[in-house]
């Protein structure tokens, strides 16, 4: 197997007892499921969670009071322009964050325009389910199955892939399922058994204030572990359904800002998976990036005011037209595909 | 620990009012007012209408947006049922005051709980001998085979207890008690949680904080603490407020210093000092769930909706011309960002 690059420069990872480098095993792709094969997602969380000093010291104190400074600033610069107010906020989340910085066309779009796409509900709907089964296999020690995924998806009262699969009809249906049945089996295979003494939870909120609630920023991890006042140092699992693409790393790295303003420490490290190819990428969470993804938001808080306050939105073509809801409508986008 | 600024009272005549008070007699009087209230409610409307509770959620709903209140019906008007997400509070409470009963010793206090292994136990334990509503729900659903309910409670639960622990400290403030039904050990409190304004009234209010911050005594020095595992919008927050202090203080006959609120999601916790506003305003939420059941009962149908977010949520948006309108129209529907303008 020959190791693909590494996206991120994980020189902060004490090296192991081993002797290996840590970069060695933070990016695998698509062999991470294979029998034998090194590493396995399931490896790579257990070796952390085996000795979670790896991780090193978890960034606070003056660089999250930067951060929360910037956004602050940024927000009420914002509501200038905007003029949300505590009672109708402006709600960042990751994904308007993402678009605001992509294309802030794209932001604007509602997910039922003209051309919403219907295959990406085939992918949402897999998404969940990988979803639901990673947190069981995080939550519980009995074996994790589609049909359990399922079961608990509609506990928690999700309708929607119930839903979605009905409208499919029986062949379809049967089809979706497989699929999602063998990414969620490869996925679930390796996952560890987690202590309780990592606290783990699901589907953890974290949000920010700023401007007095004018602005809130906030997200829904997947999986957090350790963090104050467990005494253990916080790690975000993401789980994907899809095969890794680079937007996964800059949502991982808002969701650690998340937390990090939220907790006053920063987790020391997230891990991203992606289900679909077996990519496993471990990043520690220093110092630069937290100020990075502050950065972002900084910059999406920007657009988003002038917006608001009038702008034309900014169409900005990519490879994500294709799944854009708008885009019949868009001269920048059929351009580029002419 | 972030603290969110303390609201402060809005004249220094009510502070003044607060500092030299006799909470019960304060709690009398409330009692008086809100009765009064009531009556006259009841009295202007139809005199068959049964049954009608006041908890936050309803007067957080009539509040919101009356007509969704009303529409909700039957259904929606009473307790909806357990269900992994409203047992989630229950559940973790209960775990929480079990663990902290078992691991304490006259030499030591409490260990820090492992909020899934808590849940775990208790889970197992409300199977085997359930005691109270929400673990025989539980053993039910064990006996039925429905783990996976079983195991979205636990996720709910795990995650409103590691949300508590870390929002309001390790070790946990020294005279907190966590509300429970049946408290048997140093760590739990029970709390009289209903309140009727007389014998046969049809109105029943209910009052749901989470724990009590000192002892509750006539003093009335102690606090009452709501835990939530998300932020609403600052109103909606000082509403909440305000309904646990009336309701609190109807259902126990003291009124209580201050209302603690708790956020889990953004660590934050915000201090509201009972002031008579703070009273009155949760006054006028449960007379205001009474008035909604009654015009709900009367073939009149004001238009009072209150277009807002929820429009896109709520299910009787075919039926309401202003929800229509609103999101029709060119409002910040999508996370406050502007829609784009058709082209």
């Amino acid at each position: 197997m020959v190791d693909p690059p590494s996206l991120v420069d994980g020189t902060s990872l004490p090296p192991r007892g081993d002797g290996r480098q840590p970069g060695h095993h933070r990016w695998v792709k698509g062999s991470a499921f294979r029998e034998g094969a090194v590493p396995t997602i399931g490896s790579v969380l257990a070796d952390l969670l085996d000795d979670p000093g790896r991780l090193g010291e978890p960034v606070a104190g003056e660089v999250l009071d930067e951060a929360r400074a910037l956004l602050e600033d940024a927000a009420r610069a914002a509501v200038e322009l905007g003029g949300w107010t505590p009672a109708d906020p402006l709600r960042l989340a990751k994904g308007p964050v993402t678009w605001l910085l992509r294309c802030p066309r794209r932001a604007l779009a509602p997910p039922d325009g003209p051309d919403a796409p219907g295959a990406n509900l085939r992918e949402l709907a897999i998404g969940n389910i990988i979803d639901a089964g990673a947190k069981l296999a995080t939550l519980s020690r009995q074996a994790v199955t589609i049909e359990r995924a399922l079961g608990y998806l509609a506990a928690t009262g999700d309708t929607s892939v119930g839903q979605h699969l009905d409208d499919l009809g029986a062949d379809a249906a049967a089809d979706l399922l497989a699929d999602a049945a063998t990414r969620l089996d490869a996925l679930v295979a390796t996952w560890p058994t987690i202590d309780g003494k990592w606290w783990p939870r699901v589907e953890e909120p974290a949000r920010v204030r700023l401007a007095d609630g004018a602005v809130t920023f906030g997200g829904k991890l997947d999986v957090l572990l350790g963090g104050p006042p467990s005494g253990l140092p916080g790690l975000v699992v993401e789980v994907k359904s899809g095969r890794w693409h680079d937007a996964v790393r800059g949502d991982a790295h808002l969701y650690g800002l998340l937390v990090a303003l939220r907790d006053g420490v920063a987790p020391a490290a997230v891990l991203s998976i992606a289900a679909g190819d077996g990519a496993t990428q471990l990043e520690p969470l220093r110092a630069e990036v937290l100020r990075h993804a502050a950065e972002r938001v900084a910059e999406a808080l920007a657009t988003a005011g002038r917006l608001a306050a009038g702008e034309a939105p900014e169409a900005r073509p990519g490879g994500y037209c294709s799944h854009c809801p708008v885009r019949s409508s868009c001269t920048a986008a059929q351009q580029v595909a002419a | 620990m972030i603290a969110v600024a303390v609201p402060t009272p809005e004249r220094e005549e009510e502070q003044e009012q607060q500092r030299q008070r006799d909470a019960v007699g304060w709690a009398d009087a409330l009692r008086d007012d809100v009765q009064r209230r009531i009556a006259e409610v009841l009295d202007a409307g139809d005199p068959g209408v049964r049954d009608i509770f006041v908890g936050w959620v309803a007067a957080v709903d009539a509040a919101g947006c009356p007509v969704r209140y009303r529409a909700s019906g039957a259904d929606g008007w009473g307790f909806p049922g357990w269900s992994p997400a409203i047992a989630a509070g229950s559940v973790a409470r209960a775990a929480l005051v079990r663990h902290l009963d078992r691991t304490s010793s006259p030499m030591a206090g409490p260990t820090l709980p492992p909020p899934l292994e808590a849940v775990r136990d208790w889970l197992r334990e409300a199977q085997r001998a359930p005691s109270g509503p929400v673990a025989e729900w539980i053993a039910e659903r064990g006996q039925d085979g429905d783990r996976d309910v079983v195991a979205a409670t636990a996720a709910n639960a795990t995650r409103w207890l590691a949300g508590f622990v870390r929002v309001m400290g390790w070790p946990l403030p020294e005279r907190l008690g966590v509300v429970v039904d049946n408290p048997e050990g140093p760590h739990g409190r029970s709390w009289t949680k209903r309140w009727r304004p007389s014998k046969g009234s049809p109105v029943c209010v209910g009052s749901s904080p989470d724990a009590t911050l000192g002892k509750v005594a006539p003093s009335g020095e102690f606090d009452l603490v709501v835990h939530r595992p998300s932020t609403p919008a600052d109103e909606a927050l000082r509403d909440r407020a305000a309904f646990e202090a009336t309701a609190g203080s109807l259902a126990r006959g003291i009124v209580p210093a201050s209302i603690l609120v708790a956020t889990a999601d953004t660590g934050e916790h915000a201090r509201f000092p009972v002031t008579p506003a703070l009273l009155e305003r949760g006054a006028e939420l449960i007379v205001g769930v009474v008035r909604h059941r009654l015009i709900a009962a009367d073939a009149a149908e004001p238009d009072d909706a209150t277009p807002s977010l929820a429009c896109r949520y709520c299910a009787h948006l075919d039926d309401c011309s202003a929800g229509q309108t609103w999101l029709a129209g060119p409002g910040r529907w999508r996370a406050g960002l502007p829609v784009l303008a058709s082209s």
